[in-house]
């Protein structure tokens, strides 16, 4: 009876311990079909409030499509949080509303049984009429400065500062800024924002628009801390460092955060405070990457001299030397400064011009801690097209050159042969008309639209211009123009704009940066 | 023998039955205890009142301090109770720096009432005349009655620095120690005069400085309100202010204005 109970309690302690255990054959394994998308594209660009994201899809499956659920979201890149369901048919047909910006668009295609799932993603740039072309900064019959508008399409828009404010800025026009990231307080939801702005300056006035619907940020009342009740000297100009927004005139440089920047830091409202405690400045600047500086040296017109401003905003001099030439207490004025970065270099360019003497100086500049930054002095004879020219731009990234303008024809000047050229290869201009403007525009923005631009502005004289903008081989315009805009005016300044300027990699990592 | 087996095997039977058979049963809640805790933020557990700001024909102010019941909802007023915390500085005095808790007048004040849960209660701060000499401090916590027991969730002291001076706000932090300078009474006297403001709690919060909070052992002093460039602003307007101050002593025979330590008074630098 013993040996019965004992066994009896083994088998059932051996029961119980058998039934905690799995027991995989009471599953049957079953192979399910998969389910493969079809006809999602990898990015998609559109208008908001006018366009519509309408994507047809296509199941490979061996599913009935009646047993499949659809649905479709929308996330702002990288906030995953800010999910949306924006469709549970197959077919995405979205009207646009949101804010420019880039986003996520992804479809689920689930079976309604097993719930197997696959899923599509796709990036959609959201941009407005306005966050994609080119700018046109110029002169009105008046002499008072308005802008024009080219979009990526083709499409024009004209006078746009009259529209918006209601008249041309006051004074002649002088520069035109991509500000990107501008940080401003939104006047309908009294929230801090950034977006991309336009920095206008005239020889008399200055203003801030908002990009997405050419509105009014700042101007010359609201854009400083303490109002117009300092005095504010002669506009310069606007310029997006690395880190920073600026704004350089003859009272100095002030400067903010700007709004999206690396280190994350409070958003601003958009004001400046006081200007840097080091006076003077000008419009002319020259943007470099000289490491752990990655700022700009600019003319300072009031004391003759250059001076630095690093990515953090802090103004520098610079200390003199035994040099014959010096940064400081220069006798002369700045007619033109740029930034040639051919061959990954950081070579800035000045030229000068000396009251009483037709000959005109090239000063060759780079970035040293408290040293003379003036590497070397070129003069030019005074008979050189370059000694009369009335107008200079400098080729940023394809040859290390110098464009100007003399006797209605376009120069280059080599900084490495010291030679000067007519530039023979460019074509289609319109017939009869003279050259006033040349510039150089680029972009190279991450995932985004590439080109270097030749930028040749004319005029026929009747207060008309066109604008020719030329692919470019060597610093050389190669065949006709692939953009041509007319309008009205005179034009002081070209800029592209594009909602797409990613702050980590553009700046430098790309090479190309932004123009000034 | 047999019936022996089958009571055994019966007691196994049974033992797996009752085994497999379990199942919770919830008890009702039936806690008669109730609790009273601060309904106060950590930022707001010190507090600092100054008489100063308010003018001359202020004589009394009242501070209102949120509470917020644990426990059962009734059908009744309950009374609430404040009891004073004596520390090793200078402690107000009941009735001479704020309306003793205890206070009959007060009684229908403090009170959770009926089929309620929060309330703010007053605390009525006197303007005695030693206040323009000192700083009191009144600490309390929820005090135990008939009603309540003191809630158990933090914080379980509130403290409110009673003064009629310039008082250093709660959330002048480090940060504006570098920025501003140490605190001082003549250096925040001086920022009165030459700003307009008060400076005081409500102002700094203003410009987005707060008491500091910790993020991964990291120090926060500002927020979302807080912009750099209009503090550089406002530092650079004091710095102006305080020079012309200085300029305007030195044509009068005077020496620059000095801190209360004795040092000469800088801002910012």
């Amino acid at each position: 009876m013993n040996i019965i109970k004992y066994m009896f309690s083994i088998s059932c302690i051996l029961y119980t311990l058998a039934s905690c255990s799995d027991d995989n054959e009471n599953f049957s394994h079953m192979e399910i079909s998969d389910i493969e998308i079809l006809g999602v594209e990898e990015s998609y660009r559109k208008y908001s409030m006018q366009d519509s994201l309408i994507i047809p899809i296509t199941i490979r499956s061996g599913y009935d499509e009646e047993d499949l659920k659809y649905a479709w979201f929308i996330y702002k890149k990288n906030d995953k949080e800010s999910v949306d369901t924006i469709s549970r048919e197959k077919d995405l047909k979205y009207p646009i509303t949101e804010e420019p910006s880039e986003y996520s668009v992804a479809v689920k295609v689930q079976h309604a049984v097993n719930h197997y799932a696959v899923y599509a993603k796709t990036t959609l740039n959201v941009e407005t009429a306005f966050s994609r072309g080119f700018y046109i900064l110029k002169s009105t019959p008046e002499g008072n400065t308005d802008i024009d508008f080219r979009a990526e399409d083709g499409k024009p828009g004209y006078d746009l500062l009259s529209k918006s404010l209601g008249a041309p800025l006051n004074g002649y026009p002088q520069t035109l800024a991509q500000m990107i990231n501008y940080p401003f307080v939104n006047k309908e939801t009294n929230k801090r924002v950034y977006g991309y702005a336009l920095g206008i300056t005239t020889e008399k006035d200055l203003c801030l628009m908002e990009v997405k619907n050419m509105s009014l940020i700042h101007d010359r009342n609201t854009l400083f801390f303490g109002g117009e009740n300092e005095n504010r000297g002669k506009p310069g100009r606007f310029a997006r460092g690395y880190l920073n927004e600026h704004y350089i005139s003859a009272d100095g440089c002030y400067s903010i955060s700007a709004g999206k920047n690396l280190f994350g830091t409070n958003l601003s409202t958009g004001r400046f405070p006081q200007p840097d405690p080091t006076q003077g400045g000008s419009k002319w600047i020259a943007f470099h990457n000289a490491p752990y500086n990655w700022g700009f040296l600019y003319w300072d017109e009031i004391n003759r001299r250059f001076l630095s401003l690093d990515f953090y905003g802090n103004v520098s001099t610079f200390a003199g030397d035994e040099a014959e030439y010096q940064p400081n207490n220069i006798n002369g004025k700045v007619v033109f400064m740029g930034t040639t970065h051919f061959a990954e270099a950081n070579d800035i360019y000045a030229v000068l011009q000396t009251p009483g003497n037709e000959k005109r100086s090239v000063y060759q500049l780079s970035y040293t801690r408290d040293d003379n930054p003036i590497k070397k002095v070129t003069i030019m004879e005074a008979d050189s097209k370059f000694s009369q020219a009335d107008h200079y731009a400098i080729c940023v990234h394809s040859a290390p050159i110098l464009y100007y303008i003399a006797d209605n024809q376009l120069y280059y000047y080599s900084f490495v042969t010291e030679t000067e050229a007519p530039i023979t290869t460019l074509q289609g201009l319109p017939v009869g008309e003279k050259i006033n403007y040349v510039s150089n525009r680029f972009w190279k923005a991450l995932r985004d639209v590439s080109f270097d631009y030749l930028v040749v502005g004319t005029t026929a004289g009747n207060g008309n211009y066109t604008l020719s903008m030329y692919n470019m081989i060597g610093g050389q315009p190669n065949g006709n123009p692939v953009i041509q805009f007319r309008g009205v005016g005179k034009i002081a300044d070209v800029q592209y704009v594009s909602p797409l300027f990613n702050e980590i990699w553009d700046w430098d990592s790309s090479g190309y940066g932004l123009s000034y | 023998m047999k019936n022996h087996f089958f009571q055994f095997i019966e007691g196994i039977i049974i033992g797996f039955l009752v085994l497999t058979s379990c199942e919770e049963k919830l008890v009702p809640y039936s806690n008669e205890i109730c609790w009273l805790r601060f309904n106060v933020s950590p930022a707001d557990t010190s507090q600092s009142y100054s008489f100063v700001y308010e003018g001359e024909n202020r004589i009394r102010d009242t501070l209102w301090i949120k509470v917020k019941t644990i426990g059962n909802v009734t059908n009744h007023d309950r009374k609430v109770t404040f009891t004073q915390i004596i520390t090793d500085t200078i402690n107000a005095e009941p009735n001479l720096h704020y309306v003793d808790f205890d206070n009959s007048e007060l009684a229908d004040l403090y009170v959770i009432p009926a089929n309620k849960t929060e309330s703010q209660i007053p605390v009525i701060l006197k303007r005695d005349k030693s206040l323009q000499r000192q700083n009191v401090l009144l600490k309390f916590s929820i005090g135990e009655n008939s009603d309540f027991k003191p809630g158990f969730v933090l914080p379980e002291k509130l403290e409110i620095w009673i003064t009629d001076q310039v008082i250093k706000p709660a959330n002048w932090s480090e940060f504006v120690d570098w920025y501003i300078g140490p605190y001082d009474k003549a250096l925040h006297q001086f920022l009165i005069e030459a700003s307009g403001e008060k400076w005081d709690y409500d102002y700094l919060n203003e410009l987005g400085l707060i008491v500091p909070e910790f993020e991964d052992d990291w120090p926060i002093y500002t927020n979302d309100n807080y912009d750099e460039a209009y503090f550089t602003y406002l530092i650079w307007t004091l710095q102006k202010a305080l020079k012309e101050e200085n300029e305007r002593r030195a044509a009068t025979g005077l020496g620059p204005l000095m801190r209360d330590d004795n040092t000469v008074m800088t801002i910012g630098d």
